[in-house]
C-alpha cells in the first residue's frame, strides 16, 4: 500500500465531483429552452401570487360586491354604469366585467387563491401517499392488498364525477371543494410511492443497512425515502397545474361557493354569460389558466430531465 | 518452492489462537422455491477463533454467502434454517427477530461484495457511518461516551498537543454521563468524532472531507474502505467479509487485504473472509474452510491446507490454480459442474465429480474426520 496510489485515488474525483454534477445539471437545464420557459412562467406566477396583496387590495372584490348590493336599482346612489364591460385597453388594460370590476386586478387576486388551494391539495396528497404508499410497500401482504384495493376504488370512479358527488354531499364551501379534490387526488401518490419503495427496498444498500441492525422504520424513512423523492417532486410539480385545471373545471361547472369569488375558473364561468358582448372576460382568465398550467407542466418535465440520475447519463 | 517458503512465513502469524468466537454446528438451510426445496446448506460446521481470519472458499453457489447470511440472521423469508449458531457461547438460532437485530447492531458486522451498490447513493458517507452508532440511542449513549473517553485517554498518552481541550471535553462528558443523558447534538458530535477515527483507521486520507462526501465522489477502493469503517465502528465481535475484493481491481484488492490484516491486530475482532480466490486466501487467512455444495469438506490451517490438501475437491482446486512456474499448457479443471441442490447427489455430494470415488461414496454421507491436529476433512477416503 504505497501512499502514492492512495493520494492519486482521492484527488481527481473528489475535488470536482459535486461541482461537476451541479455544472452538468445547469448545462442540462440551459440546453432545454422549453424547461427554461416553464420555470420562468412558474416562478413568475408564484411571485405574482405572493405580491398580489401589495398590488391589489385583497378586499376589493368584496367591496365592489358591497357597492353593487347597495347601488343596484337604488335611486339614492348613482352606480358608475360607465365601468361595466369596458373594452380592454381603454381605461383598464384588460377591460371590466358585468359588475364594473377591473379584470386584470381580479385575475391578480385570483392567482394566490388558486396557488394556495393547489399547493394544499398537492402537498397533502403527497404526504398521504408517502405514509400509505411506503407502508403498503414495506409491510406487504394483507396491508399492501388492503391499501391498494382502496386506491383501486378511487381509480375506478372518474375524478371529476367523484368530486362533484362529494361537493353535493358536503356543501359548497371553499374548504369542502379542496377536500373533494384532495380525495380524488391522493391515490396517485400512494401508487407512485409504493412502486418506488418496492424497487428501492430490494437494493443492496438496504441489505447492508439491515446487517448493521437498523430498524425498519429508520431504513424506510431515513434511507429509502430520500431515494424516492425525485419522481414525487416531478409528479407534484405537474400536479400543481393539473389541480388548478380541475379546480377551475369544478368552478366552471357551477360549484363555486360565491359567484363573485376571484378564482380563474369562476371568472371564466362568469364571463361565459357575456361571451358575445365581452369576449375578453373568458379569453384572458382562460388564457391565464392555460399558461400557468403549461408552465408548471413544463417545469415538472424539466425537473425530471435535470434531476433524475437515470435520465442524466 | 518459493510459494512454499512464503507460506511458511505466513503461518508464523498463527500464534495466539484463542477461544472460539463463533461456532456453527450442523447448520442446514433450505430455500423453498416454486421449483422445489433447495438444500443450500447440508450440515455446515465451522469455528472462528478470537483474532483469527478464517477464509471460506468454494465455487459459486456452494453456500458461502448463505452461511454468512444465516449467521447474521438475514436469510430471506422463504428460507428455513436449523442447527446451532453460537456467538460467544450464546445461541443465535433461537433468538427472535428483534433480539437478532440487537445482535446485528452490536456484535456482528458485515461487509459486502460491491461497494458501488451497498452504499446509499443519496446520503453522505459520514451520515451512513454514524448511522450504526446513533440509530439506537439507548444502547449507545453510554457506549459512545465510554468509547470517546477511552480515546481521549489514549490521545493524552500519545502526547496530543491540544491537551487542555481534551481535558475539557472529558470533564464535560463525565458530567453529562453523571447527569444521565446526553443531548442529541452531543451524541451526533460524539458519533462524528468516532467515525472520523475509524475513517483514519481504514487509512482514508482527509477523513474530514470524506465524511461529508457522497458515495459517487469516492472511488471503488475508498468506498470499500468506507464500508469497512461502517462495519467496524460499532466494534463487532465478528466481521463477515463477503467477497469484499471481488469488485475491485488488483492493486486496490491488495491494499484492502493488507488493511484487513492490520485491522485484525488493531481492533478486537475476528474475521470470516468469504472468497472464491485462493490467492486472496493465501494472502491473509490463518485457517481455511473449503466448501462444496453446502458442505464444509475440509478445514485446516493455511499452510497445512496448501501443502497437504486431503479432500479430492481441495486437491482439484489447488491443481486448478494457474502456476506461472509450471509450464503446462492446459489448465487443470474439476470435471462436471456444481450439482442441482434441489436434487443433491446421495451420500457424499462430491462423488459424481470425484476422481477417487468408490462404491461406498453414493451410499454414505461422510463425517468430519480429524486427519491431523486441527485438520478436519469430510471424506470417506480417510475413514469418515
Amino acid at each position: 500500500m504505497s501512499n502514492l496510489t492512495e493520494t492519486e485515488e482521492v484527488q481527481p474525483q473528489a475535488l470536482t465531483g459535486r461541482r461537476a454534477e451541479l455544472r452538468h445539471a445547469i448545462v442540462l437545464y440551459k440546453q432545454n429552452p422549453v424547461v427554461v420557459a416553464g420555470s420562468v412562467i412558474a416562478a413568475g406566477s408564484i411571485i405574482l401570487a405572493l405580491l398580489s396583496s401589495f398590488l391589489v387590495n385583497p378586499d376589493l372584490w368584496r367591496m365592489e360586491q358591497l357597492n353593487q348590493r347597495l347601488c343596484w336599482n337604488n335611486a339614492a346612489f348613482s352606480w358608475p354604469v360607465v365601468n361595466i364591460f369596458d373594452c380592454p385597453g381603454t381605461t383598464y388594460p384588460l377591460g371590466t366585467d358585468a359588475y364594473g370590476r377591473d379584470l386584470l386586478r381580479m385575475m391578480i387576486l385570483a392567482l394566490p387563491l388558486d396557488m394556495e388551494i393547489s399547493l394544499t391539495i398537492v402537498i397533502s396528497a403527497a404526504l398521504i401517499g408517502i405514509v400509505l404508499g411506503s407502508l403498503a410497500a414495506y409491510a406487504g401482504g394483507k396491508i399492501d392488498e388492503a391499501i391498494l384495493r382502496v386506491t383501486d376504488v378511487f381509480f375506478a370512479i372518474p375524478g371529476l364525477v367523484l368530486a362533484i358527488v362529494l361537493m353535493t354531499v358536503l356543501g359548497r364551501t371553499l374548504e369542502n371543494l379542496t377536500i373533494a379534490v384532495l380525495i380524488t387526488w391522493w391515490p396517485i401518490y400512494v401508487r407512485l410511492i409504493r412502486s418506488q419503495v418496492l424497487s428501492e427496498k430490494e437494493r443492496p444498500y438496504v441489505e447492508a443497512l439491515r446487517s448493521t441492525g437498523a430498524s425498519s422504520l429508520r431504513i424506510l424513512f431515513l434511507h429509502i425515502m430520500p431515494n424516492t423523492v425525485y419522481p414525487v417532486i416531478v409528479q407534484m410539480t405537474l400536479d400543481i397545474g393539473n389541480v388548478i385545471l380541475t379546480f377551475s373545471a369544478l368552478m366552471f361547472l357551477g360549484f363555486s361557493p360565491n359567484p363573485l369569488l376571484p378564482e380563474l375558473g369562476n371568472l371564466v364561468t362568469d364571463g361565459i354569460n357575456y361571451v358575445f358582448t365581452a369576449p375578453w372576460l373568458i379569453v384572458f382568465p382562460g388564457l391565464t389558466i392555460v399558461i400557468v398550467v403549461l408552465g408548471f407542466n413544463l417545469l415538472g418535465d424539466g425537473i425530471r430531465d435535470v434531476l433524475d440520475p437515470r435520465l442524466r447519463r | 518452492m518459493r510459494l512454499e517458503e512464503e507460506l511458511t512465513l505466513e503461518t508464523t502469524r498463527v500464534s495466539e489462537t484463542g477461544a472460539p468466537v463463533l461456532e456453527v454446528k450442523d447448520l442446514r438451510v433450505v430455500f423453498h422455491t416454486y421449483a422445489g426445496d433447495v438444500k443450500a446448506l447440508d450440515g455446515v460446521n465451522l469455528t472462528v477463533r478470537r483474532h483469527e481470519i478464517l477464509g471460506v472458499v468454494g465455487e459459486s453457489g456452494c453456500g458461502k454467502s448463505v452461511t454468512a447470511l444465516a449467521i447474521a440472521g438475514l436469510l430471506p423469508e422463504n428460507a428455513t434454517a436449523t442447527g446451532q449458531i453460537l456467538l460467544d457461547g450464546r445461541n443465535l438460532s433461537n433468538l427472535n427477530k428483534e433480539q437478532m437485530r440487537q445482535v446485528r447492531l452490536k456484535d456482528i458486522a458485515q461487509v459486502f461484495q460491491d461497494p458501488m451498490t451497498y452504499l446509499n447513493p443519496v446520503l453522505q458517507v459520514g451520515f451512513q457511518i454514524t448511522e450504526a452508532l446513533v440509530s439506537e440511542r439507548k444502547i449507545y449513549e453510554k457506549q459512545l461516551v465510554d468509547q470517546r473517553l477511552e480515546e481521549i485517554e489514549e490521545l493524552k498518552k500519545q502526547g496530543a498537543n491540544n491537551l487542555q481541550a481534551l481535558e475539557r471535553e472529558r470533564d464535560k462528558l463525565q458530567a453529562s454521563l453523571q447527569s444521565g443523558r446526553i443531548s442529541r447534538a452531543q451524541e451526533r458530535e460524539l458519533a462524528r468524532d468516532i467515525a472520523l477515527e475509524y475513517l483514519k483507521l481504514v487509512r482514508l486520507p482527509e477523513a474530514e472531507r470524506v465524511f461529508k462526501m457522497y458515495p459517487f465522489e469516492l472511488s471503488g477502493g475508498m468506498r470499500q474502505r468506507a464500508m469497512i469503517a461502517m462495519a467496524l465502528v460499532k466494534r463487532p465481535k465478528l466481521l463477515l467479509a463477503d467477497e469484499i475484493t471481488t469488485a475491485l481491481d488488483v492493486t486496490v484488492q491488495a491494499q484492502i487485504l493488507a488493511l484487513l490484516q492490520e485491522l485484525r491486530n488493531e481492533i478486537d475482532a475476528s474475521i470470516m473472509l468469504i472468497t472464491h480466490d485462493l490467492g486472496v486466501v493465501s494472502e491473509v487467512c490463518d485457517r481455511v474452510a473449503v466448501m462444496y455444495a453446502g458442505n464444509v469438506v475440509e478445514v485446516a490451517e493455511l499452510h497445512e491446507l496448501f501443502t497437504n490438501p486431503l479432500h479430492p475437491y481441495t486437491q482439484g482446486l489447488m491443481a486448478a490454480v494457474p502456476r506461472p512456474d509450471r509450464s503446462t499448457i492446459k489448465l487443470e479443471s474439476i470435471k462436471g459442474s456444481v450439482p442441482d441442490l434441489i436434487y443433491p447427489p446421495s451420500g457424499c455430494r462430491f462423488h459424481p465429480r470425484c476422481p477417487k470415488a468408490f462404491a461406498d461414496c453414493p451410499q454414505r454421507k461422510p463425517k468430519d474426520i480429524e486427519a491431523s491436529q486441527g485438520h478436519l476433512v469430510e471424506c470417506l477416503l480417510y475413514g469418515g
